[in-house]
């Protein structure tokens, strides 16, 4: 008996030596096989989409046709092109009689006229003082390309032979001047209106121009109204190109500039970059890349140096506003324009040299866009899918024209300023100059099976903090506690008022908000209704449009990973919470995310655009101020720029741009004077100087990031990026800041800018509508302007 | 008037000089993000070192094409080798044209140097088909001598190409010139007798992974593809006091950096070099600079710590202070770093920051020994960046040579400088241990003194009995008497284990109990030990994955063992083999304790120890372990050792069985889900 147990013992133990190798010797053998079948089924996973995860924000797009120039010798090229630059300069400037005959004068102001070709549907806009015109079909057009001479172009998406959706630039590009496209003109009062039938494609849609005295010059596409696309199973209207060549130039034939809505604005100088740009049509997505299109999550460019994923590369500055300009500074006449409604799937297009040496500025309007619907787990098997709705109700853009001293950045800047105020966008607020002081309250790290807290900044500690700096005269604070909440910094989303106990508590928070707000000091808390952190939240993730979940990993110990939630969920949790604080007495909320973060998205089998999104948030942004909420808007886009008691984290430079000879302060110009603006925290900035003479030459007001503690404790945290914040540190320069930006401030008072210039190269002069003029010096040595001097690295105002 | 804040002004004009007037990049933003690697060896993101200062697009009117290398003179202009141009560009810092030369006479200048005399060394590549050679220009780009293929026969005969493509010149005149595809070193000539070759310099070993071993063992010596052949120096330059800096290309270099004296010997290390390093240059602090093919910028103290890395590529955006393809840095006496980008023939200027000024100004006076003097700038390094080790790393000397130990193991725990801490803390255990030894000693005796006096007394008046009596039921259970075993069978593990099988020493409870306690004690020991001996990094905690592992390596292991001995006609069980094991792990829940309490206090003087304590525990371990497997199995010695071999070998099975099961079933989970994903997608898809 003994001995057949043990036989049969040992019988299953060679059987489960033997199970264990099979799958072994079954894998080594199957390998192969097992690769080229992932490779076929493999469909569109390559480029088709064009997204990365962290697309560059003016990335080269697409190859321009050539100018056939290279047929010519270096002689007869000079030759032709200082032919060709004397015709333009020539017809830079026109009388009413010199305009071509096939054009019509459809409308006229006291200021301007404008003209259509009643064939072509190409317009001019000619300034009655100067002459000075602006047109959508430059002379000189020596290129046949459909997209260059045509007013207006399409690209359309079509089925390709597997059934799933294509839209390849430029092949499914098309002209409204093409042969089979019926052009309907329609001349009304002030204007007309055009209806354009793609017969070819199906697809149908009408759009106005007028110019009125009121409201200027106005592009008007009613395509949720006018769009038909009649053969839907086959053709769908993608994108939509409006007068993309109105202004143009050529190489360097005029003196001309493009304004280009990055970070705080920069200015390109057009002239002969002798190909450098290569032939190329750049572009720049308005309110940042639509994150809910991204196929993957995880920085483009990563490195594993030193065993940890790093991006060495820093995303560019974010096109918040939506606009994009032509200054012709040779007849002194600019153009600006402001994308009012739309501008959530526009992106702003510019050449530098291409299209056959043109140099253009436009807004391209992506009515549909394809995304990448990955069909496997790993997501490198996918197929292209259309967005199932029309991504924009319709287009509105407003140009703005201004002739003269004003022909600058700065006069359009104004002129934009004066548009917002007039549609109720900009509202004058409470101006009074501040120093942001933001404090950092409690964050988490690793301890045995649990997370600690690592307490940085108590209510006691900022009592005390508040104290020290009202002794040192600085009384006008406006102070972001952050990481207030019950769990830490990012204990997100905040869902209502609950502090941490280790600062002191929601009565800790409440005190040093009655105690110190009598003494010039604005207590705001930090709130994120947008972002999950999945360990701490069971908050429903957001999908993208391609339904699966948006995903932020982070390079930490304690946190690796952060979602988004959904903006109605967003809108509920931030309405109530500012109701919450409201009747507790703090009512500051410095709102992260909600204004400056938008994105398309999937709900189950429902998929919303950008639009969706933005029209929630504003709806939630406004619900919070009828709560009787102030909110502080982190970097907010132009459409949240109404909601804003204030203008946080305020970029005053730019992606830095080979091409971009100067960066303006356009952004200051327009909100100056109406919304207070508070800059990115001063201890990380690299060049103090510099960034010092910013705050003053744009009427910013200086922010910094304190901490009670030693940021060394910070190290295993997620916020382990602060490597320099305690208030020991800053306390002086915190005085100094504030004494000399308040010196400033009451000069200036809360007027307007109303001219921002370049003297000299690195003297800049601000001009307020007040009189007050503040001369900033970037430059090592001291210099005269004006009749008076003033110190290297220094300001002075007068 | 208003002057802005003296702070600033203090900070900002401590090391300006005489500045040029130049237009304004008023640039606060930069495109990259700058590295600095702490103490950990990982890279954390602190402030911007360098931003850029000025882009120069031309030189005068003309632009350069494809050039291969540049340096800054003594002069202070910039000698440019022009290569698509055949000509060498001089032109100041500012962009303006001095003067071009090497018309005609150059072929495709790849390499170059200036002399301190102002003379310009081309390496040149040569045309087609034909050797390359080297020239000498004096000062005013007149070509003085001309040097060809060495004719020795150590250069190594014909087939040896001679391709210079970059050089460098010592004081006396002996020029290093790399040769492209010449793995033998780099050529050192003198200018003697028209150019003697003196040897190769510097050759690099080569490294045989252990797959190439692997590979030429199958497919034998020639085969291609696998051929172990060093790599050649990809780059070279030469500090004041002649010490030669290569650098070397590609991944499989152990030492892609190297200081070389005169010898040929190496005396730098760095741990963390890039593999795709394109040129080199050393600044006014024996600071080395080294750009790669990804366009960054590496920057190195004079002992290879990495200080700084930033930079990168430029993806068709065009944004200031990204590369298209570097191919020469340089750097001028007032530490601006010049960057030529081969691809757009565009030289970008970087300028250091308030920050990195301080940090150059702290390096000097450290690494002349001036611990004293260096605090002062090292402070405000920290107080900057209190995350920067490297300053953490030099105030924890400073503060060490000054004595004040206490401050100096703070910076040394923050700089995760563990020899340093071990000696600040040497010093203070020192001081504590002066100030307290009688009293300590007094302690000792006296805790000694009661503990003997308490077992007399036990002994006449059983003065223990009470706590005797109340503690008997509980060291009755069998359970008890079972955990208790460990210390029998630690003493006497043969007859133990005939215990364990026999006589029931065994159970599943007792042995999850001592798992447990040693798994506590190995978790305390990695978390908690003294900074000096802990492994564990701060602040990162595994314990569930602690947990887990040890549990399953035991279940496995028993698992295994027990199947093995199974088909070898063991006559243990399961139980008994578990529990063998596991009592054979008693050494280490005595020992490790003590030597946890020993690690609090320990400085490196005293590590022996603790690696001898550890040494001795695990040779104790192993032996129990052989012993219970082969008592409780009653084998041979020969037996066991085939037995233990055979486990080992199985789990190693085990777990790769494991780890196939586990491709395979994401496999397949990968192939339903992209099945069911594209069905979905086709049918209910737009």
């Amino acid at each position: 008996m003994l001995e057949i147990n043990k036989k049969l013992k040992r019988i299953l133990c060679i059987l489960i030596v033997c199970i264990m190798i099979t799958p072994m010797v079954s894998f080594a053998t199957n390998d192969e096989a097992d690769s080229t079948d992932s490779a076929e089924t493999t469909e569109n996973a390559g480029e088709a989409g064009g997204e990365t995860a962290e697309p560059p924000a003016a990335g080269g797009e697409e190859t321009a046709p050539d100018s056939g120039d290279d047929k010519l010798t270096p002689e007869q090229l000079a030759e032709k092109r200082a032919e060709e630059k004397a015709r333009a300069q020539e017809s830079a400037v026109m009388d009413a009689d010199e305009i071509d005959k096939a054009y019509t004068k459809v409308a006229s102001t006291s200021k301007l006229e404008l003209y259509v070709n009643q064939e072509t549907l190409h317009i001019i806009i000619r300034d009655i003082a100067t002459g000075a015109v602006f047109c959508s079909f430059p002379q000189d057009f020596d290129t046949d390309d459909v997209f260059a001479s045509s007013p207006v172009t399409i690209n359309y998406a079509s089925k390709n032979k597997g059934g799933s959706w294509i839209e390849v630039k430029p092949e499914n590009r098309y002209s409204a001047l093409a042969d089979d496209v019926e052009r309907t003109l329609t001349l009304k009062e002030n204007g007309f209106t055009v209806h354009l039938n793609f017969t070819k494609q199906s697809l149908e849609f009408d759009y106005t121009i007028t110019l009125d005295e009121e409201n200027g010059l106005q592009l008007h596409v009613p395509l949720k109204d006018t769009l038909k696309e009649n053969d839907p199973d086959n053709f769908r209207l993608s994108i939509v190109y409006l007068y993309p060549f109105l202004g143009a130039t050529k190489l360097d034939y005029r003196d001309a500039s493009l304004f280009l809505p990055d970070g705080s604005g920069i200015i390109c100088n057009l002239r002969n970059f002798e190909e450098k740009y290569g032939n190329t049509m750049y572009i720049m997505q308005y309110y940042g890349t639509d994150i809910g299109k991204m196929v993957q999550n995880t920085a483009a460019e990563d490195s594993q140096l030193g065993g940890r994923r790093i991006s060495f590369r820093k995303a560019g500055e974010e096109a918040t506003m939506p606009v994009f300009g032509m200054i012709h500074n040779d007849t002194k006449m600019a153009m600006l324009g402001v994308i009012e409604s739309g501008a959530e799937n526009a992106t702003c297009m510019y050449t530098l040299n291409s299209y056959a040496n043109w140099n253009l500025i436009s807004a391209r309007y992506h009515v549909r866009d394809t995304y990448q619907y990955p069909t496997s787990q790993s997501g490198n098997q996918s197929v292209l899918r259309l967005m199932p709705n029309i991504e924009i109700d319709n287009i509105d853009v407003t140009y703005l024209f201004t002739t003269g001293e004003d022909a600058d950045y700065a006069g359009l800047a104004v002129k934009y300023r004066e548009l917002l105020q007039k549609n109720g966008t900009l509202v004058k607020k409470d101006t009074t100059p501040k120093v942001r002081v933001d404090l950092l309250g409690v964050d988490k790290e690793n301890f045995l099976v649990f997370k600690r807290n690592v307490v940085m900044t108590t209510t006691e500690d900022a009592a005390n903090i508040f104290d020290d700096m009202n002794d040192r005269g600085v009384n006008s604070v406006l102070a972001i506690y952050k990481g207030w909440q019950d769990g830490g910094v990012y204990a997100l989303p905040t869902v209502d008022f609950d502090a941490d106990g280790d600062i002191g508590g929601k009565s800790g928070l409440k005190d040093l908000a009655t105690q110190y707000g009598s003494k010039g000091i604005t207590l705001a808390l930090e709130h994120d209704a947008q972002t999950i952190n999945p360990d701490l939240s069971g908050e429903r993730i957001l999908e993208k449009v391609n339904q699966r979940e948006y995903e932020d990993a982070q390079v930490s110990d304690v946190f690796d990973m952060f979602n988004l939630a959904y903006p109605d969920s967003s809108r509920e949790m931030a309405v109530a919470f500012a109701k919450e604080v409201v009747s507790d007495g703090i009512p500051n909320v410095a709102v992260n995310g909600l204004a400056s973060e938008t994105f398309s998205y999937a709900d189950g089998d429902t998929i919303y655009s950008r639009k969706d999104t933005v029209s929630t948030y504003t709806q939630t942004l406004q619900d919070m101020k009828l709560q009787g909420a102030t909110l502080l808007l982190n970097q907010p886009n132009a459409y949240a720029w109404k909601y804003a008691d204030a203008y946080t984290d305020l970029v005053m430079g730019s992606s830095s741009y080979v091409y971009a000879d100067q960066e303006v302060p356009f952004m200051s110009i327009v909100l100056k004077g109406s919304v207070p603006m508070y800059s990115e925290y001063v201890n990380f900035e690299a060049e103090k100087t510099k960034f010092f003479l910013q705050l003053i030459d744009q009427g910013v007001y200086p922010s910094f990031l304190i901490t009670q503690k030693d940021p060394s404790y910070l190290e295993n945290t997620n916020s382990n990026y602060i490597y320099s914040s305690s208030y020991d540190l800053y306390k002086e320069e915190i005085q100094e800041y504030y004494a000399a930006v308040k010196e400033v401030a009451e000069k200036t008072g809360d007027a307007y800018i109303v001219d921002h210039e370049e003297l000299e190269s690195g003297v800049n002069v601000t001009t307020y509508d007040n009189g007050t003029k503040v001369y900033t010096n970037y430059t090592e040595e001291k210099v005269v302007v004006d009749g008076f001097t003033i110190d290297a690295l220094s300001y002075e105002v007068r | 008037m208003k002057k802005i804040s003296r702070v600033s002004f203090i900070f900002t004009f401590c090391l300006i000089v005489v500045m040029m007037i130049q237009p304004i990049t008023a640039a606060a933003d930069v495109p990259y993000r700058t590295f600095s690697q702490n103490g950990y060896g990982e890279l954390i993101e602190t402030q911007t070192a360098y931003t850029p200062y000025q882009t120069l697009v031309q030189i005068g009117d003309t632009r350069l094409n494809a050039p291969r290398d540049m340096k800054v003179g003594d002069d202070g202009n910039l000698y440019i080798a022009d290569t698509a141009n055949k000509r060498v560009v001089v032109s100041d810092r500012k962009g303006n044209l001095i003067r071009t030369f090497g018309e005609g006479v150059l072929e495709d200048p790849r390499g170059l140097f200036v002399t301190a005399e102002g003379d310009v060394y081309i390496a040149d590549y040569g045309v087609q088909g034909q050797d390359g050679f080297v020239v000498q220009f004096d000062k005013e780009g007149k070509e003085v001598v001309r040097y060809g293929r060495p004719d020795s026969l150590l250069y190594g005969g014909k087939t040896v190409p001679y391709r210079p493509v970059k050089i460098a010149v010592n004081e006396g005149g002996t020029m290093y010139i790399i040769s492209d595809g010449n793995t033998n070193g780099i050529i050192q000539i003198t200018p003697n007798d028209g150019g003697q070759f003196l040897g190769y310099f510097g050759t690099n070993t080569s490294v045989a992974t252990f797959m190439q071993i692997f590979q030429r063992f199958l497919y034998g010596d020639n085969a291609s593809g696998i051929s172990i052949m060093p790599a050649a120096a990809s780059n070279l330059t030469i500090d004041d006091s002649g010490l030669v800096y290569t650098l070397t290309g590609g991944d499989d270099q152990e030492i892609p950096i190297k200081k070389l004296n005169i010898a040929g010997v190496n005396m730098m290390t760095t741990d963390l070099a890039p593999s795709d390093g394109v040129c080199i240059t050393v600044g006014q602090y024996e600071n080395v600079l080294v750009a790669t093919q990804t366009g960054r910028i590496f920057e190195y103290n004079k002992e290879g710590s990495l200080l700084f890395v930033f930079g990168g590529k430029d993806n068709g955006e065009y944004r200031i202070g990204l590369f298209n393809e570097i191919s020469a840095i340089d750097v001028d006496t007032e530490d601006k770093i010049y960057v030529l980008d081969s691809v757009s023939g565009e030289i970008q200027i970087f300028k250091q920051t308030e920050f990195t000024e301080k940090v150059h100004e702290s390096l000097v006076l450290y690494q002349r020994g001036q611990y004293t003097a260096s605090k002062e700038p090292l402070n405000e390094v920290i107080m900057m960046n209190s995350l920067f080790d490297y300053a953490n790393l030099a105030m924890g000397q400073a503060t060490y040579q000054e004595g004040n130990y206490e401050e100096a193991m703070r910076y040394y725990r923050l700089a995760k400088d563990t020899e340093g801490y071990s000696n600040a803390y040497w010093e203070v255990r020192n001081v504590w241990l002066r100030d307290n030894l009688f009293i300590s000693l007094l302690i000792i005796v006296l805790v000694v003194a009661a503990w003997i006096l308490l077992k007399k007394a036990d002994k006449k008046w059983k003065i223990y009995d009470p706590i005797r009596k109340a503690l008997k039921p509980v060291r009755e259970t069998k359970t008890y008497q079972r955990l208790m075993y460990g210390k029998y069978f630690m003493r006497h593990p043969i007859d133990a284990c005939y215990e364990v099988k026999r006589h029931g020493m065994q159970s599943y409870l007792t042995a999850f109990i001592l798992t447990l306690i040693f798994t506590i004690i190995m978790v305390v020991n990695k978390y908690f030990s003294g900074f000096v001996v802990k492994t564990a990094r701060d602040g990162r905690y595994e314990i569930p994955t602690d947990f887990v592992t040890v549990f399953g390596l035991i279940i496995v292991m028993s698992a295994v063992t027990y199947l093995i001995c199974a088909i070898n006609d063991g006559e243990g069980t399961m139980k008994n083999i578990l529990n063998g094991y596991v009592y054979a792990l008693t050494p280490y829940l005595i020992i490790q304790p003590c030597l946890f309490i020993f690690g609090l206090v320990v400085t490196y003087n005293e590590i022996f120890v603790i690696e001898f304590g550890n040494i001795a525990m695990l040779t104790w371990i192993v032996i129990l372990v052989f012993l219970s497997i082969k008592e409780i199995n009653n084998y041979s010695v020969k037996e066991t050792f085939k037995v233990i071999g055979l486990t080992i070998f199985a789990t190693f099975i085990f777990a790769l069985m494991a780890f196939i099961m586990y491709v395979l079933v994401a496999q397949v989970w990968e192939f339903i889900t992209a099945i069911y994903g594209e069905a979905v997608s086709r049918i209910v898809g737009n």
